[in-house]
């Protein structure tokens, strides 16, 4: 095996380089044969089906780009993506503001025992399933739950919608599940960031005399640019591939997931329907490819803006 | 001065509560009958329906179990696997290293709901439906992805020189994996063990749409057991979700140390 | 002190892994030891939905257990067999039916299961279904001095016409359900009102009790589009049903369905151009619903609406017969409560109405099917006897009757008491149709959805009649295509 040793190395040839590194490939298979079965497989094959018109129980039967044709005139496709696209703007800004200011109120805190102990407080919750997160706040929102009992207390009560039921609210009730919005794992996240800075910097600005507000905005902000990103990619995702909550919250007892109407839809919702409800595997798989195709654009836009390597690389 | 300092530990304190209440109120309600939850949603009404959590015991013995099994095993393979590619691609170099990483690295972008159809389609073209193999190894494919991307990165910022004085004194390969570079990433496992885990047992489309067998079910898919026609049996179904959080609550209390050390390594960078 | 932590926490994790699996096993060989010698050849799986063993309905009251004692009683009669009762979740978002097809696809359905015949129906031709038709001709065992199996139901009509557009049975109908108005008796007596004998009526009080400060009638949203739709069809289009009802089915059917409009029927008309945007009648009938719409709860998805009724909140419920389960045995219950069946329509609501009494919505309950499990399990004997078994009267009775809250449809089973007034309302005719059975799981998916953005004011009347029209008549064409329908006879009949 050849490690890291540098530019002594000849320029050996290219078959001769990988018969000196077989045992790493061999290290290697078993990873990359899982991926290629588990993950390249079903991706490739999807993008395959989404050209055929394949419902479970009949056979296979290619129909080339109808499937696509109809999804850019299918009406709910634009209804669900319009969704996605609120509904993402509002994750992001609930993933990365909230606990952004959980760090920073804890960052402040005197004793190093406290921090720790908040930070494992707000980590604790997220043992609870989402289904059941998904099942309370659904209560939550029934006439008769707290949602609404709150309004009536403070006189609000015009305000009062069935929000679940009313097309116009229910796309909001569901953007609201999850208030405050503190993941834990985003709170490490950013606290890392914050514990990352070093003491000299903080001790500087101290001594300048900076208040709170302007420390943070000044000195911790440059630092924290890095979790943020981070924290942005991993929240497009989620939400992106997040339709679980909407099926609960609008499914579950009475109602139709994505509803009512289509005023919750999102793709990955309406692909599942497809798919399980109506078992039609080819349209469904074409709802999957465009959407893969456009959050891959949307991804390379974000890492164009995102570029920094600071750890070891051999060569 | 003292007025910020209350206000500075009051918001932090109504952060806590707010997060924390959905975790208390499933506890709450987890001990409420059907006709007391009507009446009493937020306070707890006496008297407490002990026998839910026995109902959801019943119910859920077998789901914990199979939780447990899955997750782990899946946890298992996922750190074996990504530990050793994640080293490899870290510290060695060899024709096709940026190649291969790259394909591991873009599957990231995939989200779970693309591959959710055509992958139940390969499981049924398998035969692999109600079995435990297609909780397990999807699983484990997936969950490697990520795990590779964090434990190269964390094998990366190892300073070099570590190895070299290994190497010196003769260590090469699988030793120094081993003796070496495992130990002085456990905080990094740490977070691949938490991370995956979350992933992996609080999954509910995945179990629910390949597995239809009771027996083989696990704690998500099968907890909605309780969600039945005319009303779901909250009291036992909430009480179910809380004895299906203590193995995790259990988990997080061990490694919370590890887990922070790890993230804060700084060892996640994009 | 970490390590002792640690390892405890490793240890109560090993726990939770094995003890239930040990549990589990004990459980399975203590029943392999009790009844008897020999093993099990034959296992039959069944999913009998309300009345699977351990589920309780509504979560009041002790776990069901009847048929788990049938059942038993079944196997000490036939030690070859076993019953096993398998479990389903009733689960977000999926359209009826959609768990068993799944689990028909992973091959693991059990082998009788209680499903509507209407989803039934569209998958017989993937060979998932077993047809019963040579059965029913057949004795039951069990029923003694029985010819056929099908003369032992209570309700033939309604049994028989269960079976599917192919002309062949399904499902037994074990029991009859029927909805009706729960009222709360204490509010009305307070407001000031009673029991609407007309439409027109049923809309004022309605106002009256919105105007008191409660919620005048609770629905569910999967209520509204199946029963509410179908009322306020048949209210209106029964007076020209002559004009819609072409086809005439078999002297059986035709007393109980006099005049249902089948699927087929249905497509006839659809293309004939009735339930059209211009189709007044149709129209009329969106703008009595949404009108009616104003007097319920806000919310029709949460299942709030038996909380605002138990809790006094709200004065009246449109509920199955199931709900009165629920309402006999909530201790915290206050208040004294009837139930009533809905008004007819008067000229004073519509022009299109003529009075004519409310038709029945409701009839079978739980539906058994059986599933190709019982041909590949090598099980077909056992399992059709097994559904002869509990049908048999004494058997039906304690089973239906021991959740109260559907009425037997067996001859010589009795029905609980407190079941009286349904009873009375299922002597009614049925109603004209039934949208929610006649096309399948993508038209009601669409028709809810676009219903509950109606009604929820998302869009107005004429883009809804639009929207709904486009695909009544897609589902309409598509229906007609697969079962290839030749509509020359019905030209015949009509143009005379």
């Amino acid at each position: 095996m050849s490690p890291t040793s540098g530019r002594a190395s000849e320029r050996l040839g290219l078959a001769e380089r990988m018969w000196k590194n077989r045992l790493l490939y061999l290290c290697l298979v078993p990873t990359f044969t899982l991926l290629l079965i588990f993950n390249y497989y079903p991706a490739l094959s999807a993008f395959q089906k989404a050209f055929y018109r394949y419902d479970v129980g009949t056979k296979a039967e290619f129909i080339g780009l109808s499937h696509l044709l109809r999804l850019v005139r299918d009406p709910v496709i634009w209804k669900s993506a319009g969704n996605l696209l609120k509904l993402g703007l509002f994750g992001l800004a609930a993933g990365l503001i909230p606990p952004l200011i959980a760090a920073e109120l804890i960052f402040h805190l005197r004793s190093e025992r406290w921090r720790y102990y908040s930070r494992v407080i707000f980590v604790i919750p997220m043992v609870v399933p989402g289904v059941a997160i998904s099942l309370i706040w659904r209560f939550m929102y029934g006439d008769a739950g707290p949602v609404s009992a709150f309004l009536e207390l403070i006189g609000a009560e015009s305000l009062i919608r069935g929000w679940l039921s009313d097309p116009h609210t229910v796309l909001y009730a569901i953007m609201f599940v999850g208030f405050p919005f503190i993941t834990g794992l985003n709170l490490l996240i950013y606290y890392s960031g914050l514990a990352n800075i070093p003491d000299s910097i903080l001790d500087a600005a101290k001594i300048d005399g900076a208040g709170i507000l302007s420390t943070i905005f000044r000195v911790h902000l440059p630092f924290l640019m890095s979790p943020a990103r981070i924290l942005s990619i991993m929240t497009v995702i989620a939400v992106v591939q997040g339709f679980e909550r909407i099926l609960i919250i609008t499914g579950a007892g009475e109602g139709t997931g994505g509803g009512p109407g289509y005023a919750s839809m999102v793709p990955g919702l309406y692909m599942y329907y497809q798919a399980f409800s109506f078992k039609r595997m080819g349209y469904a798989c074409a709802i999957g490819l465009a959407m893969f195709v456009v959050l891959l654009v949307i991804t390379m836009l974000q890492m164009k803006y995102m570029r920094s390597e600071t750890e070891y690389v051999p060569e | 001065m003292r007025l910020r300092f209350f206000f500075h530990r009051s918001m932090l304190a109504v952060l806590a509560i707010l997060t924390f209440f959905p975790f208390v109120f499933l506890f709450i309600t987890s001990f409420k009958s059907l006709p007391q939850f009507y009446r009493h949603f937020w306070i707890p009404a006496f008297p407490l329906h002990l026998k839910n959590y026995v109902d959801a015991w019943d119910e859920i013995a077998n789901y914990l179990s199979n939780s447990i099994m899955v997750s782990g095993a899946t946890l298992v393979a996922v750190l074996a696997l990504a530990s050793v590619a994640g080293f490899i691609f870290a510290r060695y170099s060899f024709p096709g290293r940026k190649l291969l990483f790259g394909a591991v690295v873009c599957l990231l972008l995939v989200p779970g709901s693309l591959t959710l159809v055509p992958t139940f389609m390969l499981m049924k073209d398998l035969d692999w439906l109600n079995t435990y193999r297609v909780l397990i190894v999807p699983f484990v494919s997936g969950g490697q992805v990520v795990a590779i991307f964090l434990m190269r990165n964390y094998f990366a910022s190892i300073p070099e020189d570590l190895f070299e004085s290994a190497r010196i004194d003769g260590a090469s390969g699988w030793r120094l994996f081993l003796h070496l570079g495992l130990p002085l990433a456990k905080p990094m496992l740490g977070v691949v063990c938490i991370v995956n885990l979350l992933g992996t047992w609080n999954n509910f489309i995945w179990p629910f749409v390949t597995v239809t067998d009771s027996n083989k079910s696990v704690v998500t898919n099968g907890l909605m057991i309780f969600n039945s026609q005319y009303v779901g049996r909250l009291g036992p179904m909430f009480a179910g979700y809380i004895i299906a959080s203590l193995p995790l609550v259990i988990l997080f209390l061990m490694m919370t140390r590890t887990f922070m050390r790890g993230i804060t390594s700084g060892a996640i960078k994009v | 002190m970490r390590r002792f932590n640690n390892i405890s926490a490793a240890l109560l994790l090993l726990v939770l892994l094995i003890v239930p699996k040990v549990q589990n096993y004990v459980r399975v060989r203590g029943e392999e030891t009790t009844w008897g010698t020999g093993q099990a050849t034959h296992e039959i799986e069944v999913f009998t939905g309300f009345y699977t063993p351990g589920f309780v309905p509504h979560g009041i009251g002790d776990p069901l257990e009847m048929f788990r004692v049938v059942g038993k009683e079944y196997e000490a009669l036939h030690p070859d067999t076993r019953i096993v009762f398998r479990k389903q979740p009733a689960v977000a978002g999926t359209v009826e039916g959609e768990w068993v097809r799944t689990q028909l696809v992973g091959g693991v359905a059990p082998e009788i299961v209680s499903i509507n015949t209407e989803s039934v129906w569209p998958d017989v031709d993937k060979g998932w279904w077993l047809s019963l038709e040579p059965y029913m001709a057949e004795p039951n065992p069990y029923v003694p001095g029985s010819k056929t199996w099908w003369e032992t139901f209570a309700n033939q009509a309604l049994t028989r016409a269960k079976r599917g557009p192919d002309g062949n049975l399904y499902s037994i109908s074990f029991d009859l359900v029927e909805t009706a108005v729960y009222y709360n008796k204490d509010i009305f007596g307070e407001v000031g009102v009673t029991i609407p004998e007309t439409w027109a009526e049923f809309i004022e009080m309605q106002k009256t009790l919105k105007a008191a400060g409660y919620i005048p009638l609770c629905m569910a949203d999967a209520n509204a589009s199946d029963w509410a739709q179908d009322i306020v069809f048949d209210q209106l289009y029964y007076p020209i049903l002559k004009e819609l009802d072409i086809e005439r089915g078999p002297e059986e059917e035709e007393e109980y369905l006099r005049g249902y409009l089948f699927p087929k029927e249905l497509c006839y008309n659809i293309k004939r151009g009735y339930f059209s945007p211009e189709d007044e009648r149709y129209r009329e009938m969106w703008r009595l619903l949404k009108e009616w719409r104003q007097y319920w709860n806000l919310d029709l998805v949460n299942t709030d609406r038996i909380r605002l009724f138990v809790t006094g909140r709200a004065a009246m419920l449109w509920d199955g017969s199931y709900f009165i389960r629920r309402m006999r045995n909530d201790p915290y219950v206050d208040f004294e409560w009837g139930v009533f069946y809905l008004p007819p329509m008067t000229e004073e609501t519509s022009p299109f109405a003529t009075g004519v009494e409310a038709a029945v919505i409701g009839g079978a309950g739980l539906q058994l099917s059986v599933t190709k499990r019982a041909i590949d399990d090598g099980d077909l004997d056992q399992t059709i006897d097994f559904l002869r078994f509990i049908t048999a009267p004494h058997n039906c009775e304690r089973i239906v009757n021991e959740a109260g809250m559907f009425i037997p449809n067996v001859k010589g089973a009795k029905m609980a008491p407190h079941l009286k007034p349904f009873a009375e309302i299922i002597k009614r005719r049925y109603c004209t149709v039934k949208w929610m059975f006649s096309f399948g799981p993508e038209f009601n998916d669409y028709m809810r959805r676009t219903f509950a953005l109606y009604l929820g004011g998302g869009i107005e009347l004429d883009s809804f009649m639009r929207l709904h029209h486009e695909h009544l008549q897609e589902s309409a064409d598509y229906l007609i295509g697969k079962e290839g329908w030749d509509f020359t006879e019905f030209d015949k009949a009509a143009g005379q």
